[in-house]
């Protein structure tokens, strides 16, 4: 484990369109950037026999996915040449249509970019301990699984 | 010992934390788990020690962080 700082990646709530934008500005110093990626997920409202999803309740254990996040971090970097990676989970109740994912990457080159986005959402989803919960509208429930 | 637990597994057992008799290990752990909580059934988990995956038998001595993960789902 490297001694650099762990960043945190989760929020409370949905991400802001607003923070979205506002990232996307802060990079306008880095003038060595020549492309960005950027993956938004978003809450879909799945029918699942009869039923709509309302909104999904995220979970995390949290200590566990920011480590495991930061070792993520570090094979990406190591296998692509970034400027940088950014990202975004949310955490408690999301509604439909809300995002509660935001991947960004930044490279000299497009195809690190975009590269490195696929891998790092891929690996989100499938190795970070964080559960959803899809909430229908009758106060039902069922656990979501990643496919 | 005192057990952690996320996702379906909080309602399997009712809780979020479970308490169980010492074990020495995290094999004589799941058979414990599925001896005293039979409504665990089908659900399937993996154990995390200290904030790591179990992928063989691993010993266990107090203090050790113990966690039962269904699978991901993030994102």
């Amino acid at each position: 484990m490297s001694e650099k700082k762990i960043k945190n990646i989760f929020v409370q709530g949905p991400v802001a369109p607003a923070f979205i934008a506002e990232s996307i500005a802060s990079h306008k110093s880095k003038t060595g950037i020549g492309g960005h990626s950027i993956f938004l997920g978003q809450i879909r409202a799945d029918k699942i026999n009869e039923q709509t999803v309302h909104a999904i309740e995220y979970t995390a254990y949290e200590e566990m996915a920011l480590e495991r996040m930061q070792e993520i971090r570090e094979e990406i970097f190591s296998k692509y040449t970034l400027t940088c990676m950014h990202v975004h989970h949310s955490l408690g109740k999301i509604e439909a249509g809300d995002i509660c994912l935001f991947v960004f990457t930044s490279a000299p080159h497009r195809k690190a970019a975009m590269e490195a986005c696929e891998e790092v959402v891929e690996r989100i989803k499938a190795e970070l301990p964080i559960w959803g919960k899809e909430l229908f509208g009758d106060a039902t429930h069922q656990w979501k699984e990643n496919i | 010992m005192d057990i952690q637990v996320f996702g379906r597994l909080t309602e399997v057992f009712g809780a979020d934390k479970i308490t169980v008799d010492p074990v020495n290990d995290t094999d004589s752990l799941l058979k414990k788990l599925r001896q005293d909580y039979p409504a665990i059934g089908e659900t399937g988990f993996i154990i995390a020690v200290d904030k790591k995956q179990v992928r063989e038998n691993v010993q266990l001595s107090p203090g050790m962080m113990i966690v039962l993960m269904p699978p991901f789902s993030g994102g």
